[in-house]
């Protein structure tokens, strides 16, 4: 399939794997994410990305350690148990929180926070004037019921505050904020959990 | 609609079912667009390859023009692969002197935000070596003898390299895609 996508197949081959993926639908969907994947690190290099030099160290911060420490003792039956707990029943447990948009969006600007301690680490967020902008911090498995609560120091120096916040089945935090919201500029973001705060992240918020 | 084989639609099409002809385009539609990205590199080309395409698959049912039903599949990729040619042979297309949508990286018609999240994520997860395999492999599109020699790695070590990145992106992009496609699957918090 790679060969494919970097074109190293001959014009008779091609054709023929055309004719199969045609017909395939997993071989269909396993092209174009070989596709996504080559194009993603082509811009990836573009940017500067692939250079060795900028390797990032990630710090894993203690609570975090502790807290994976902690999950690998638990079972698979309690993973299982936060895994099955219905989407919507994370989305009720927000407070004061409008319902989410349920209409899928198009190229919604996605920003991935880590842990860091990277002095001048930071995330940077290109979004537009409408639609909304999802959140997604990794967190290590957590005994269920475990919440984390978030404080937003905005540009204008305003802190604001989501609470309640649970790991997701796909094991984050995920939530969105609609783009009017986000003024340009940096934004402190302030995980913390029975008021200790546990890992801190930037971002840059840029307008399209 | 979803278990009737390509046959049954085609029979269904001809005999004036549009819902039919909707599933038609629902199944092989994605596939046709592809394939016109791929070789037109322009979003607005590959959807007019698609609906040019469509048109003429449905006009050819309805004039029960097609011999092999089951083989529908093949008629819209030949009758795709056409429209292609014609496309990029077009004196039109030739005198606009029609770019790609390639002229930045960011108007890269294949990226979106969850691939360019995606691949900075995964890079972050992959060693210094591993992350200097990819960009020797993918961004210089260099021979493998020449990077086995720059940073010498066997051809397993290439394999598992590549089999790890590509599954840790693949992860990934389908958390990234589900977060943004569930329905009400992202709280929505106003700050």
């Amino acid at each position: 399939m790679e060969a494919y996508v970097r074109r190293e197949l001959t014009p008779q081959q091609s054709e023929a794997f055309e004719e199969h993926y045609f017909t395939c639908r997993q071989c269909f969907e396993e092209v174009q994410e070989i596709e996504k994947f080559i194009a993603g690190l082509h811009q990836a290099g573009d940017r500067g990305m692939l250079n060795t030099a900028q390797v990032e160290r990630r710090w894993l911060m203690p609570a975090f350690v502790f807290a994976t420490a902690a999950a690998l003792l638990l079972t698979a039956g309690l993973s299982y148990l936060v895994l099955s707990r219905p989407l919507a029943h994370e989305v009720q447990l927000a407070q004061n929180v409008p319902t989410a948009n349920p209409s899928p969006q198009a190229n919604v600007p996605v920003v991935i926070l880590n842990a860091d301690r990277a002095a001048d680490s930071r995330r940077q967020l290109s979004i537009g004037d409408i639609g909304d902008a999802v959140f997604w911090i990794d967190v290590p498995p957590q005994p269920p019921g475990t919440k984390f609560d978030l404080t937003i120091s905005s540009p204008g120096n305003e802190l604001k505050s989501i609470q309640g916040l649970e790991r997701n089945a796909d094991g984050a935090l995920a939530f969105s904020v609609p783009a009017s919201d986000l003024a340009p500029g940096t934004y402190v973001l302030r995980l913390s959990q029975n008021s200790r705060m546990v890992a801190q992240y930037s971002v840059d918020v840029i307008r399209k | 609609m979803d278990g009737c084989s390509d046959a049954e639609l085609v029979r269904l099409i001809q005999n004036g079912d549009q819902v039919a002809g909707s599933e038609l385009f629902e199944r092989y539609g994605d596939r046709t667009y592809y394939l016109a990205l791929r070789d037109l590199r322009s979003r607005s080309d590959a959807e007019d390859v698609r609906a040019e395409a469509f048109l003429r698959v449905l006009r050819a049912i309805q004039a029960e023009q097609i011999r092999a039903p089951e083989m529908i599949s093949s008629f819209i990729l030949s009758t795709a692969r056409n429209i292609i040619l014609e496309t990029l042979r077009s004196p039109l297309r030739a005198a606009s002197g029609e770019v790609p949508d390639q002229s930045d990286a960011n108007a890269n018609p294949l990226l979106d935000e969850e691939v360019t999240g995606a691949i900075a994520h995964t890079l972050r997860l992959l060693k210094p070596r591993e992350r200097e395999f990819l960009r020797l492999h993918y961004y210089e599109e260099l021979p493998k003898e020449e990077i086995a020699r720059r940073i010498g790695i066997d051809q397993e070590r290439v394999r598992l390299i590549k089999s790890r990145a590509l599954k840790s992106f693949r992860e990934i992009y389908q958390r990234l895609r589900k977060a943004v496609d569930t329905k009400g699957g992202v709280p929505s918090h106003k700050i």
